[in-house]
Parts: structure tokens; sequence; C-alpha cells
């Protein structure tokens, strides 16, 4: 077998103009997002709430599938962590949530190291199903510590009164999230990016070539785990309440879905994924009574139909209009 | 309390053996085909909640529960069988966690179905005439019917055991499991192969499910239990390999029944320490090939 040539890596994409236009288009973006709650009511503002939390949820997993190839499917028990953290502290410590959200991450991730430890012996199918069974396991152990985690009752959690308006929460929301996103990116440019999709593309010359692939893909797991925890850590004071059931499996389906709807391939593409899982869901848990059937159909219908997701879907129809006007 | 442990870990084996069936069929589908078919558990309480609507149907106990015997399974096989044909099989070649998402997407239209069909009540089923006592083990009474559960088991295994080393579908199923595009290359017809396969093993989590209704509850959300506990089971067994999943059926039946006794609320939690102990000791399974 003869060794491809890699391609040789692009020039920093396409001139100084088109990173301008894309500075001009971010920007005007964040500024927007920071003015919505003046223009929007609360019922939709709750929702743009919803989305921020999903879309770093998505994001953070995306490190896994998208960049590292990893396919977990337990990673809503770190989300669940984190939103667990922030309600324990505030029950039993009573650290408002706001600097409970700070610990969230440290908990999250030290689990997922605890998890990944074992988890990343072994690969593919064979990982998802113990990511999945360890999620489940945490989802057990807070369902049964009743007397630390309030058992499926759930643990009530009250955010502090300047956080307690819609407007304010959701600021706080944006600002932790685009944060976190800014974060997140920096750590898919950097070095240990790099090397996570190294190991994506292909796995044996990655570990040819010297890397240590189960360390990169333990980091990953921890990285992604933490800023899991962070969004969960958004959700509880979100619902006042945290809940075993963010931990569910069910959950951890949902980063998947958003990843894959909105393609797993460029950065932006689970935070669109997100818009489109939030949005359909309101739309479906309002109007049906039974919104799994549903959700379940329409899923079934976009993996069989639609290879790219929603996402590439709508780009491919936008090209060859595109095409068919020139 | 030697004598307790005893009859708690024969109990634990009982509910090993229903695991054992059930997981037996997600070890060959995952075997053969690599997919870890989340759906599995939707088959287990499809057959559980058929079982019972036979069983009212037909009104006697010991002859409903054979009717529901004789009916669910194959009707779930059915099932599974157009699945595999209809839609598995359009997106065999693309990556993994469309498969994935596939069969999940499968467990929320069943569990909505359910729902529908059904209705969100527990149902219970009885236990057949004769099989509703309990027989007398070191002094203690145990129930008939879980005694006769792992009689059941280890027939099933048996059966296994022969179609598996005994018949041509058998020897293909092994061929294909120890290399897939091997046997593909010798010309056997893989796509009607994955079709007989995921039929047997959605068949398997309908017998599970049939043998158990009149243990468990019939009840939405016995999906979600079933399905990880097979995962677990062919994780500790090894991909593909039958008597690894009784092996590690049996282990985690026991395992977590015994635990009850010390923890009850947090037994699975021992599960999972087994687990552990043997991806540290064996990453594929105890008796999985190395690959």
């Amino acid at each position: 077998m003869t060794v491809q040539p890699l391609p040789p890596l692009q020039p920093a994409a396409g001139s100084a103009a088109s990173m301008r236009t894309k500075t001009i288009i971010g920007g005007g973006l964040i500024v927007g997002l920071y003015l919505l709650p003046f223009v929007l009511g609360e019922s939709y503002l709750f929702l743009s709430i919803d989305f921020l939390i999903m879309a770093l949820f998505a994001v953070s997993y995306n490190l896994l599938l998208g960049q590292a190839g990893m396919l977990s499917f337990g990673h809503a028990a770190y989300y669940g962590l984190g939103a667990y953290t922030v309600a324990i502290l505030f029950n039993k410590l009573a650290v408002p949530v706001h600097i409970g959200l700070l610990a969230s991450p440290f908990i999250a991730g030290a689990i997922a190291l605890a998890v990944g430890w074992f988890a990343v012996r072994v690969t593919g199918m064979y990982f998802a199903m113990l990511t999945l069974a360890f999620g489940q396991l945490l989802h057990t152990v807070v369902m049964g510590w009743y007397g630390f985690t309030g058992g499926d009752d759930g643990l009530p959690v009250m955010p502090p009164d300047w956080l307690l308006p819609a407007r304010n929460y959701y600021l706080f929301v944006l600002t932790v999230t685009l944060v976190s996103l800014a974060a997140l990116r920096l750590i898919t440019l950097s070095a240990f990016g790099t090397a996570l999709n190294a190991i994506r593309e292909n796995r044996q010359r990655a570990i040819f070539v010297g890397l240590g692939v189960r360390n990169y893909e333990l980091g990953a797991f921890v990285i992604a785990g933490a800023f899991a925890g962070i969004a969960g850590a958004m959700r509880a004071p979100l619902q006042q309440m945290a809940f075993p059931s963010l931990l569910h499996w069910g959950q951890s389906a949902e980063p998947v879905l958003m990843a894959l709807a909105g393609g797993i391939h460029t950065f932006a593409g689970p935070i669109v994924g997100a818009a489109i899982f939030v949005f359909t869901n309101f739309v479906i848990t309002t109007y049906s009574e039974y919104p799994l059937l549903v959700f379940g159909v329409i899923v079934l219908l976009v993996v069989l139909y639609l290879p790219g997701g929603v996402a590439g879907a709508v780009i491919d129809a936008w090209e060859r209009l595109r095409r068919r006007a020139r | 309390m030697m004598d307790e442990i005893l009859i708690q870990a024969l109990s634990g084996l009982s509910r090993g053996m229903v695991l054992f069936v059930v997981a037996s069929g997600l070890t060959l589908i995952f075997g053969t085909m690599r997919i870890a078919n989340f759906a599995h558990g939707s088959f287990y309480m499809l057959a559980a909640f058929l079982t019972y609507s036979v069983a009212t149907m037909v009104g006697d106990r010991t002859w409903g529960f054979l009717a529901a015997l004789c009916l669910a399974p194959p009707i779930v096989a059915s099932v599974g069988a157009l699945i595999e044909w209809g839609l598995l099989k359009r997106i065999a070649t693309r990556p993994h966690q469309y498969q994935l998402i596939l069969t999940y997407a499968i467990t929320l239209i069943v569990a909505d179905g359910i729902k529908i069909l059904w209705g969100r009540d527990y149902r219970t089923v009885a236990r057949p005439a004769g099989l509703d006592g309990a027989i007398t083990i070191l002094d203690m009474p145990f129930p008939t019917y879980n005694a006769m559960l792992i009689l059941v088991g280890v027939l099933i295994a048996v059966g296994l055991h022969l179609l598996l080393t005994r018949t041509r579908f058998g020897k293909t199923i092994r061929a294909a499991v120890a290399d897939g595009e091997m046997i593909g290359a010798l010309g056997v017809n893989v796509q009607r192969l994955f079709t007989g396969v995921f039929a047997l093993g959605a068949g398997l989590a309908g017998l599970g499910g049939v043998l158990a209704a009149p243990v468990g509850s019939v009840s939405l959300g016995i999906d979600t239990s079933i399905i990880i506990e097979s995962f677990a089971v062919i994780i500790i067994g090894g991909v593909g390999n039958v008597m690894g999943a009784l092996i590690g059926a049996v282990l985690i039946g026991v395992v977590h029944a015994v635990g009850i006794l010390f923890a009850p609320k947090l037994a699975i939690a021992f599960v999972f320490i087994a687990l552990c102990a043997v991806l540290l000791i064996r990453p594929q399974g105890l008796l999985g090939r190395s690959t």
C-alpha cells in the first residue's frame, strides 16, 4: 500500500477580505443577540435561553463526535452533573447559582475523567455502549441517593433576585455561552484540536506517528464533559429545579441529534442544529399529544433522506438555486 | 444469612436467564452487523405488551401464556426483519452514528406507539397454572416460575449453541462475526444474512419479553433498563459470543440481586464495578477475541 501524501495546508483561508467579512458578520450577530431581549416577548426569551444552553451542550459534544470521531452516547450525564453541582451547592452551602456555576465544569470534568479513563479503552460502537451504560449508572445514582440529590423529586434551585427577570437571565446565559464557545473554538484550533482531527481521520496513523491517542481522547472527553457541565449549570436555575432526567439517555441523544442536524464538520453546525432542534421540539410539544412519535418519525425521515442533516440540505438547495439563477 | 444470600443469588440467576435471552439476540446482531441496536429493548417491551393482550384475549392463564409464547416472538421477529429490510439496509454504508440514531428514533416511535395502543397503565400477566406456587430450597420458598426460567434459559442456551454450531445458518453467522468482509467475498448473500440475523435477534428479545412478563411489571420504561443491562452483558461477555453473553448475564443477574441485599437503591453500581473490572483486565470481553 502506498502512502498518500497529505494535501498541502490551506493558506490562511482565502485572504484578509473574507476574514473581515466574517468578523463583521460575527460581531453583528453578537450585538444583535445582546439587543434581542429588548425586542422579544418573555416566552420567546425563554425559548432563546433554551437555545443558547442547547447550543453550548451541542458544541461541547461535537468536540467528541465531529473533531475526535468519538461517538459518545452518555453526554447528558455531565450536563446533569453540572446542574446538580449548582443545585447541591445552593441547597447544602447556600452558594448562589452564578458562583456555583464556576464549580460545575470542575465537578463534571472530574467525573468525566473517571468515566473516560475506562471508556477510552474501547472505540467505535463499543465506546457508544460504554458511555451510555456509565451515563445511566450516574443517572441511577442521582435517582437513588435521596439524602444528597433529592432522588426523583429533584432539587430546587432559586437564582438570586437580580437574575430572576427573564431579560437578566438571558443576558447572563448569553455571556457565559459566548465565553464558553470562544474557549471551545480556541481549543478546536489549537495543536490539541489538530491532533484530535488526526485521530478522527486515521486513528492507526495517529498512533504510528507517536500521538498518545488514548490521552488525547481522554482529554477531549474531559473538556467536552466540563463544558456540558456549564450548560447544565445554566439549565437548573432556568427550571428552578435539577431533575434526574437531565442525566437520562434520552437527554444524551439530544446533542447527537443537534450535531447531526446541523452538520458535524463545522464549528457552527451544532449551533444551527440546536436552533432547529429547540424550535422543532417547541412546535411538537405544543401541538402534539404524542411528541416522541412525531419526533421519532422526523428523525427517521431526516436520517433516511437528508444525509447531510437539515442544514446540509438547506445549503445544497441554496447552491442549486444560485446555479440556476446564473 | 448465608441461606438468604443463596436464595437471592438463585433469584438473580433466573433474572439473569431472561437477560441472557435478550442479550444473546443483541450480541448476534452486534457481532454480525456491527450495529448497537437501541431498539432491542423496544422489541422486548413490545413482546411483553403483546403477551398481556394475547393472555387477556385467550382468558385461560395457562393457555393464554402458551399462546403468547408461540405468537409474540414471531411477530416481533417480523417487525425486526421489516425494520432491517426497510430502514437499516438503506443506510448500511453510512457512518455508525446514523445507524445508532435510526434505532434510537425507533425506540421513541415504539414507546409512543405502545402508549397509543395500550395506554400508560401498568399491566400484569398471571403465571401459568402449576408455575404460580413455590418450591422449597434450603427450607426457604422459591417461586416455581423462577425455577422454570432457569431451566428454560439453559435449554435456550443449548438450543442456540446447536444452532450456531450445527446448522448452515448458524455457521454463517459465526463466520460473519469472525470476518464480515470475507464471507461476502466467499459468496454468501450478506443482505439476506443480515435480515435473518436481525429477525433472529429481535425474536430472542421478544422471547425474553414473554418470559419476563409474568415476573416483572409490563410497563413503559422497561425498554431502557433491559437495553442498558444488555449492553453491559455484551461488553462483559465479548461481542458476538453467545456463551459470553450467558456468562455476562448470569454474572450481572446474580451480582445485582445479591447487591440488593446490601444497598437496595444502588445495587446497579455493583454491576458496573464488575463491568469496570472486566474492562481493565480484558477490554475485549471475557470470551471476546482481541482485534
